[in-house]
């Protein structure tokens, strides 16, 4: 590209400062050269140019209804795919409860009874008992509870009794009823077990 | 700018500000009169920095879109034109990274959607579509903001103080972008002929 040509686009684009455009349109009323090279850079830019193109007129009219519908579309509840996914974590969550809770209950109230068993048991009961469920750690129990048995009087501490029912973790009832009905010979049969059993 | 074009844009800014004011106030039908009076030149604006109907409908639909929804925070500094402008712009410019990026990472030659944009279009005149194809394969051919202000001097004959509104950078800096964008339209002009 010539440097005439390179001015005239400076001149066109209005880069040029106040001296150097002044002098630049003098220098065009002077030389033809340059003068026909500014109008052939100016021809081509106009033949570039694009004008006045008529387009179809259905777009436009119908682009306004497009919007609007667009715009007054119903707002999607974004609440409602969240609680999609809640409420059955909330159903499952309340189910679990359902189910937890009877069994929770029940070995509170199993708790009272066997404090209150434990209250009452003499050695006969708690040795049949433990006879009849013989685990290792049962025994461990057990001797625990036989060395603190003195005069014949069970001497519970809460400790002592947590421990107690930390084996038996089911209700008591059936069994202690059972331990109740031995005879004295069962007792000492069971007893004597007990004394040859090397722990 | 003479006195009567000056008044005439005075005229044009406050009677749009009354449209705006009495489309926040609740009136549907002054939001459809602003949309009707610069739908064309929103799509034109689109079509000249796209080259095709199918970017440019998006872009103006979308323009349309925000218009209507950010209208409230039109704070009367500038003309209604401006604030138009602006989206339009940033939408054509976003777009076309856009496509940018699509056909970077789009590994088929014989893309149907090239196709599907170039047949549909809403001229009906054959002259004139292959004009318009004719000036966007040189126009797609300069870096964005050449072409940004190539089209804003050359075809909607914006002042650069307009231009720096809109796109918010100084006139010095528009003027040499539209220097390179001549000089690089006049180059390819003469590589095709």
């Amino acid at each position: 590209m010539n440097t005439n040509r390179e001015r005239i686009i400076q001149y066109i684009a209005e880069l040029m400062n106040e001296s150097e455009r002044v002098l630049f349109s003098r220098e065009l009323e002077s030389s033809e050269e340059l003068k026909a090279q500014y109008d052939s850079v100016k021809l081509d830019l106009e033949k570039f140019s694009i004008g006045k193109i008529e387009a179809d007129e259905r777009y436009f009219s119908n682009l306004l209804p497009s919007v609007r519908s667009k715009v007054e579309k119903p707002v999607k509840n974004k609440l409602l795919p969240r609680l999609a996914f809640a409420i059955p974590t909330l159903v499952v969550v309340v189910i679990a409860i359902i189910l937890i809770q009877p069994k929770y209950n029940s070995s509170s109230s199993n708790l009272e009874i066997v404090n209150e068993i434990i209250e009452n048991l003499d050695d006969e009961i708690i040795s049949s008992k433990y006879i009849s469920d013989l685990e290792l750690d049962v025994s461990r129990y057990y001797k625990t509870f036989a060395s603190i048995t003195e005069n014949n009087e069970v001497v519970l501490d809460e400790s002592t009794k947590n421990r107690i029912l930390t084996v038996y973790d089911y209700p008591l009832n059936d069994e202690l009823l059972s331990a109740q009905s031995l005879t004295k010979e069962e007792l000492e049969n069971i007893y004597s077990k007990i004394q040859t059993k090397n722990y | 700018m003479s006195i009567k074009q000056e008044n005439n844009g005075v005229m044009v800014q406050d009677a749009d500000f009354d449209l705006i004011k009495q489309f926040l106030e609740g009136s549907e039908p002054a939001f459809n009169e602003i949309v009707r009076k610069y739908q064309k030149r929103i799509y034109w604006h689109a079509r000249q920095m796209l080259g095709n109907h199918l970017d440019a409908d998006e872009v103006t639909q979308e323009v349309l879109i925000v218009m209507y929804k950010k209208l409230q925070s039109f704070n009367y500094q500038s003309n209604l034109f401006t604030w138009i402008y602006r989206i339009v712009t940033t939408r054509s410019l976003n777009q076309i990274r856009k496509r940018k990026i699509k056909n970077f990472f789009s590994i088929d030659d014989d893309n149907p959607e090239v196709d599907l944009k170039s047949n549909v279009d809403i001229i009906g005149d054959l002259v004139n579509r292959e004009k318009l194809a004719r000036v966007n394969k040189v126009l797609e051919k300069l870096p964005i903001k050449q072409r940004q202000i190539f089209v804003m001097r050359n075809f909607e004959q914006l002042s650069y103080e307009e231009i720096s509104q809109i796109t918010g950078k100084s006139v010095g800096g528009l003027k040499a972008n539209y220097f390179h964008a001549i000089k690089k339209v006049l180059e390819k002009i003469n590589e095709h002929e």
